[in-house]
């Protein structure tokens, strides 16, 4: 439907159109009346990033409260590349992107955002941020590509693989330089008291989104993995607007223990599966596959990429914020929270799709399979590729699926 | 009660009738094009072995990678078909290795036959039976001769392509270096069995091992994996129609 648009077509042209394009991706056949507000903000605020004068691209985690203190929208291109699959552009965009020398093998999240870059199909970039504190090191260097091929600074915030207290002042003096960085990119003069009211907001939204990863903690699971997705396509960037997420989120929480109380949702009997890693963006089919066997995801991973934690205010905030991310320390610490939300989700089995790109993430799933077995939780390892179609069989992942849940049933 | 399983894979579609624990037909036919029309006529074939009509069985199932073209059928994927054959045939089996003509795959298995872990070969044909047809057609033999041949060799070849693209043209400059046939087969099958060798370490090697699939048949291949893995290899006097037994033993379990 969207094949012959660009993005910028397709925003020229009306807002229905560009509407349906990003719903298309996400809960699009979801009967909670709340997601239609989350889908209606996300929508909202890729508008903003389009129209406006220049945001500032940045790697996920983001430093959020720190770019919304220099009045910056801050733009994902992850995230939005995740948007573009659902409608089939990746074959072009992974294409383009090879053609101006990426290699095969490169994750396609970050191809495809180089060839959204070659088509000028992404929004006016001021700047970048791009830090360490992520599951995989591609972004790392496709940004220092992005900066040069845009011509526009990039700050690198080095986040150290420790918890130790000198790490913590080390990447308290990379915030202090970030916060040059900002200024210089802006001419806006940093305002503590403005940073602080925005940790106050993500703090509270935070908490929200902890109510609602949590909520599938219950014996009936009232919402489903794309919806969940759609969550946090939300909170990723709190859409530039986090009193208008903060309200979506409060009124999701309430319909969804109604729902609860109504007896609606996934039934009981459900088999309750823990999904590791990412989903395959391509096929959402194969989700609406595992929801209509009987099988619940009452748990992901994509959180914990940036966890929702209520932090403190101030640089030491942002420091506890950035630095608790399951990725930047040791495996080990990633297989205890897993078999510990094992156990507080009640999960019956784990599914762990390892993206070719994320090498950082997926070079731990055999240590991490080999914990769950020894806990007697059955895991299922499969490869596959979030963007790129042309990268892995569906029917391959399909069977590997099937089988998985034969032999949990 | 009389029961079907029909095994659909890429190179040969294998057909298992049962009638109360006894085999009335086993027939493995090539699968040619993946099709509604040849699964049905591979079908009638295995109705007339056994001398009965479609509609004397009370259930079938299909499996594996045409599974979705047989109609009528009920579809159970290969793994869980693979086990319930294996089991049945060896029940002592724990560990089950099959190399069919496309994919190759280990599972695991507890002492009631019920599939605990497996895993499956990615990508792209390393390590199946197309990997061995490319090679020995690079080497202009039967696949039966190319069996038996690596007993000869006293100095296995290094081949270090798993793609079978690769390994053939790896295969070619070996043959024009002078290199001899029997050399070349041993190092291809020491080059499948490292392969298998690694997915049996994921999945955990529990004796007693059971070999299915058509290159079961391939003595080289059994050789280099016995002794790869240190451990006897049980291998059925059909190997090839495991899955569509298994499929056969599921439909019939519906049915009770």
């Amino acid at each position: 439907m969207f094949d012959n648009y660009s993005i910028k077509q397709l925003l020229g042209k009306s807002n229905p159109l560009f509407n349906k394009f990003i719903i298309n991706h996400l809960a699009r056949d979801s009967k909670l009346k709340s997601m239609k507000k989350i889908i209606a903000s996300i929508i909202n605020y890729y508008y903003k990033c389009f129209k406006s004068e220049g945001v500032v691209f940045s790697s996920y985690p983001a430093p959020l409260e720190l770019l919304y203190s220099f009045d910056l929208i801050p733009f994902i291109p992850e995230a939005f590349t995740g948007l573009i699959v659902s409608q089939g552009r990746e074959r072009n965009l992974v294409r383009s992107s090879e053609e101006s020398g990426a290699p095969r093998d490169a994750c396609s999240f970050q191809k495809s955002t180089l060839g959204l870059i070659n088509n000028d199909e992404l929004p006016k970039c001021r700047g970048l941020i791009y830090s360490s504190a992520t599951s995989c090191d591609s972004p790392k260097k496709i940004f220092e590509i992005l900066s040069k091929t845009l011509k526009v600074p990039g700050f690198f915030l080095d986040v150290p693989y420790s918890k130790k207290t000198e790490a913590n002042d080390y990447l308290e003096s990379e915030f202090n330089d970030l916060i040059s960085f900002l200024e210089k990119l802006t001419g806006i003069s940093f305002d503590a008291q403005k940073l602080n009211k925005n940790i106050e907001l993500i703090n509270h939204a935070g908490s929200l989104l902890n109510d609602l990863i949590n909520i599938r903690k219950n014996t009936l699971v009232p919402i489903d993995f794309t919806e969940m997705y759609s969550v946090y396509s939300s909170a990723i960037s709190f859409n530039n607007n986090i009193e208008e997420v903060i309200k979506c989120f409060n009124s999701l929480l309430i319909e969804l223990r109604q729902r609860i109380k109504e007896g609606a949702g996934f039934s009981e009997n459900s088999k309750r599966i823990m999904w590791l890693n990412l989903p395959i963006y391509h096929d959402l089919d194969l989700i609406n596959y595992l929801q209509s066997n009987n099988c619940a995801v009452v748990w992901d991973e994509f959180p914990m990429l940036s966890p929702p934690l209520r932090v403190c205010k101030g640089i030491k905030g942002l420091v506890k914020r950035y630095s608790s991310s399951i990725y930047n320390q040791p495996v080990n610490e990633r297989i205890k929270l897993l078999l510990e939300t094992a156990k507080n989700f009640n999960v019956d089995a784990v599914i762990h799709h390892s993206h070719n790109g994320c090498r950082q993430s997926c070079a731990a799933a055999g240590l991490i399979k080999n914990a769950f077995k020894n806990e007697g939780i059955p895991f299922l390892v499969f490869e596959g590729d979030c963007i790129d179609r042309d990268n892995k069989q569906s029917g391959q992942i399909k069977t590997r699926v099937q089988s998985f849940l034969e032999m949990i049933k | 009660m009389i029961t079907a399983g029909i095994d659909i894979g890429s190179m040969t579609t294998k057909i298992v009738i049962l009638k109360e624990g006894s085999i009335l037909a086993g027939i493995v036919v090539n699968t040619g094009v993946v099709s509604k029309d040849n699964a049905l006529e591979a079908f009638n074939k295995a109705l007339e072995s056994a001398g009965i009509n479609k509609s004397d069985i009370h259930k079938i199932v299909s499996t594996d990678y045409g599974r979705d073209k047989f109609p009528g059928s009920e579809r159970v994927t290969e793994i869980t078909c693979h086990a319930k054959g294996a089991h049945y045939s060896f029940p002592k089996a724990r560990t089950i290795i099959d190399i069919g003509g496309q994919d190759s795959k280990v599972i695991s298995i507890n002492d009631s036959g019920k599939v605990i872990d497996f895993v499956m070969n990615d990508r792209c044909a390393a390590g199946t039976g197309k990997f061995l047809q490319v090679t020995a057609g690079a080497l202009n033999i039967s696949l039966q001769d190319f069996s038996k041949l690596s007993f000869k060799s006293r100095n296995p070849a290094k081949i270090s392509s798993m793609c079978a693209v690769f390994a053939e043209s790896e295969v070619i400059s070996l043959l024009s270096e002078g290199v001899n046939k029997q050399d070349i087969i041993a190092g291809l099958n020491e080059s499948i069995t490292s392969r298998i060798a690694g997915m049996v370490g994921r999945v955990g090697l529990i004796s007693d091992v059971v070999m299915t699939g058509g290159v079961a048949f391939n003595e080289g291949v059994v050789s280099a994996l016995k002794k790869k893995l240190g451990v006897e290899i049980r291998i059925s006097e059909n190997p090839q129609i495991i899955g569509a037994l298994g499929a056969a033993l599921i439909a019939r379990e519906g049915l009770e």
